[in-house]
């Protein structure tokens, strides 16, 4: 098992990415060091073939100026190209050979210019060691061969200019490539231990990597779970207490239900006897239609409470919606607002719980009388369409209609604006919305307050 | 001589509160306290209609309309609740209960439905298809082969229902007819699966719509709810 839980292929991708990356890196790096040391080399030729050239190996005879001319010219034909190419292509392998290459005839004109000053020779050896910094072998073989073939070619033709002396030992190169071979050796190792090293450091670090990307994937998991977890309780222990109250109150309701019953039958006979009596007393008549119309509220105040209490499943049949709004709007005291249903006579029928569902539309026509109360143009409008399998239902008025603040709770339970309300009615008609599938949302956009009620076609809903 | 109801509920202000208003509508009532008084004044005496209360300790009202049942044939039952659907409540309209009056109530509301239930008792149905599924239901039915039959029946003077089947009859022109022969008639109309469209403008009436097959369950209480509905 990899770190990166399960994923090889992945480690194995990023750490081979990573790793182009840093050698990449390293020979841009390299490039520049190189770019840098071709222009260095060329101003130290020139400065090396004026300082030291005339008491160099041709004594003193006039050779400065051939010297200088081969500096300048010598050294700009070797430094130009390494440099354009380093500066172009720092990463490409020409680039890199021919660095190499132009590095080791360099230490040859540096030798030459120093007149074959062993200590020049060094020049040699710290070249192949810049030239390790590209950490890669293979550069050291032509770099290691332009030395050996320079060394040879000048031993047999021209050995003062590599040696300082006219004579050498024939065993010279020997010497010298003895020690550049071991130097080589060692570099190679060099380079070969850090590309390893290389290759270690990038796969460790695409495993962390890759871990910490599956761990911050893991906590950003465990956060969204926590947080569900908190939404979800908070909605459980309020769901607990508007049940708990919920139950209570419906008992209550249900209680209350026979002496509110006999309370309004001892009301209608009263009223009865005293129209019988023609009873001239205006108020006792007055106050006996006050007495109907609160026993009309405080009756649906504990309907509203019991089904609130009581999640009842659909029980889905079909249902006109035009009969279903008149049924609804029979039940509404009106007072003065005209009340329409906008509704096209072909509307085909849909499925719905009808009980519910007059529920739902006689807490929206009653919401929308209350909010057109007292105008003179008070108007309400229920209309209904279908359209691609969906069911659109909307209950609009032109009262005032309803302000950001209340839009973003008017569907919770207990909140009301009304001075006189349970704040349960829209939470009713939102819940009986839910358990046909659809959903309610509240559009004050165009002045007033327009409900609208949407479901799909199979009005099955959830179960609950 | 107005019709005799049997008003029964352990609660002494509703009870006599709705006897008042009765007797005021034009009714001869006799109130009983308990399920066992109602039984023992029925024994007594014949009813027209029966209304009573679920709720009652001792014998529920579901209990006396079992034994009313025996004891009085064909009287019409009505229960009332302060509670909405229960499960004993859809039992009993299942076993013949005729409607169920939800508390609180209108008492003039509760007055037309009782003459309703004494006087249009009946369930009518038009056309065949319906005919099978109703026979196994305790209700006193009538078939009507066609309009004209429904017509002369809803004259007749004691059909309170009539269930319509799409499939057999114009059902938007034949409620029109009969309602007009009677505007307190019930109607539930049979439709088949996609069958809607031919409602019509007559789908804006209100009539109870089920479609088939139709689960006894529903029509027992579609039957209920087209009673009520007066």
């Amino acid at each position: 098992m990899t770190a990166a839980g399960g994923m090889p292929g992945a480690v194995d991708r990023r750490a081979a990415e990573l790793f182009d990356e840093r050698r990449n890196a390293n020979y841009r790096r390299t490039s520049r060091i190189f770019a840098l040391l071709m222009a260095g080399q060329w101003v130290f030729a020139i400065a090396v073939a004026i300082l030291f050239s005339p008491y160099g190996w041709e004594g003193k005879q006039k050779a400065v100026h051939a010297h200088v001319w081969i500096a300048i010219f010598l050294g700009g034909t070797l430094s130009s190209l390494p440099i354009y190419l380093t500066l172009t292509q720092p990463t490409s392998a020409l680039t890199r050979n021919v660095v190499a290459v132009a590095q080791m005839l360099w230490s040859a004109v540096l030798i030459h210019l120093s007149g074959g000053r062993i200590e020049t020779h060094f020049h040699v050896f710290g070249s192949l060691a810049f030239l390790a910094f590209y950490r890669d072998w293979k550069l050291l073989l032509p770099a290691t061969v332009v030395v050996a073939a320079d060394h040879l070619a000048r031993q047999m033709f021209w050995p003062e200019s590599v040696y300082g002396i006219v004579n050498p030992e024939w065993w010279r190169f020997i010497e010298h490539a003895f020690w550049v071979v071991f130097e080589d050796t060692v570099l190679i190792a060099a380079c070969l231990l850090a590309v390893d090293e290389m290759r270690t450091t990038t796969r460790a670090q695409a495993e962390v990597e890759l871990l910490s990307d599956s761990e911050r994937a893991k906590s950003r998991a465990l956060n969204h779970a926590l947080d569900e977890l908190r939404t979800s309780q908070e909605q459980l222990v309020r769901a607990e207490k508007l049940a708990a109250v919920g139950q209570l109150a419906a008992s209550v309701g249900h209680e209350l239900r026979n002496p509110l019953a006999a309370v309004r039958n001892a009301s209608t006979y009263i009223g009865k006897r005293l129209r019988e009596s023609n009873n001239g007393e205006p108020r006792v008549r007055q106050f006996l239609d006050i007495m109907d119309r609160e026993l009309d509220g405080c009756a649906k105040i504990i309907t509203d409470l019991l089904d609130f209490a009581r999640e009842r499943p659909i029980q889905a049949r079909p249902c006109p919606l035009a009969s279903l709004a008149a049924e609804a709007i029979a039940l509404v005291p009106a007072s003065r607002t005209a009340i329409e249903i906008d509704m096209p006579s072909d509307l085909p029928v849909p499925s719905l719980d009808r009980d519910q569902f007059r529920q739902v539309l006689i807490n929206l026509v009653q919401n929308a009388v209350e909010a057109v109360d007292g105008r003179e143009d008070g108007r309400v409008v229920v209309r209904a369409s279908r359209l691609d399998g969906h069911w659109q239902l909307t209950v609009s008025d032109n009262g005032p209609g309803v302000d950001a603040e209340a839009a973003r709770h008017v569907f919770e339970p207990l909140y009301t604006t009304k001075a006189k309300g349970t704040g349960l009615g829209l939470a009713i008609v939102s819940a009986a919305v839910r358990r046909h599938g659809g959903a309610i949302r509240l559009d004050s956009s165009s002045g007033g307050a327009t409900f609208v009620v949407e479901w799909p076609d199979a009005a099955a809903g959830s179960p609950m | 001589m107005g019709h005799r109801v049997l008003v029964v509920d352990d609660e002494d202000g509703l009870r006599t509160t709705l006897a008042a208003n009765l007797e005021l509508d034009g009714f001869e009532v006799v109130e009983a306290d308990s399920g066992a008084a109602a039984l023992a004044r029925a024994s007594e005496q014949e009813f027209d209609v029966v209304i009573s209360d679920v709720r009652m300790p001792g014998m529920s009202g579901v209990d006396l309309f079992r034994r009313l049942r025996e004891l009085r044939p064909g009287v019409p039952v009505l229960l009332m609740t302060a509670f909405t659907v229960e499960h004993v409540i859809r039992q009993a309209l299942r076993e013949g209960v005729h409607m169920v009056v939800p508390k609180p109530f209108d008492p003039e509301r509760v007055g037309r439905q009782l003459r309703r239930a004494v006087d249009r008792p009946l369930v009518c149905v038009i056309g065949k298809g319906a005919v099978a599924m109703i026979g196994a239901l305790s209700l006193p039915v009538r078939v009507a082969a066609d309009e004209a039959e429904a017509s002369a029946l809803v004259e007749g003077g004691q059909v309170g229902v009539c269930i319509i089947d799409l499939a057999t009859a114009d059902a938007p022109r034949l409620i029109g007819r009969l309602r007009a022969l009677d505007p307190g008639l019930g109607f539930i109309v049979l439709s088949g699966h996609g069958a809607d469209h031919l409602l019509g403008p007559a789908a804006q009436h209100a009539p109870e719509i089920l479609r088939k097959p139709v689960p006894p369950q529903d029509l027992v209480e579609a039957i209920a709810r087209a009673r009520g509905r007066v």
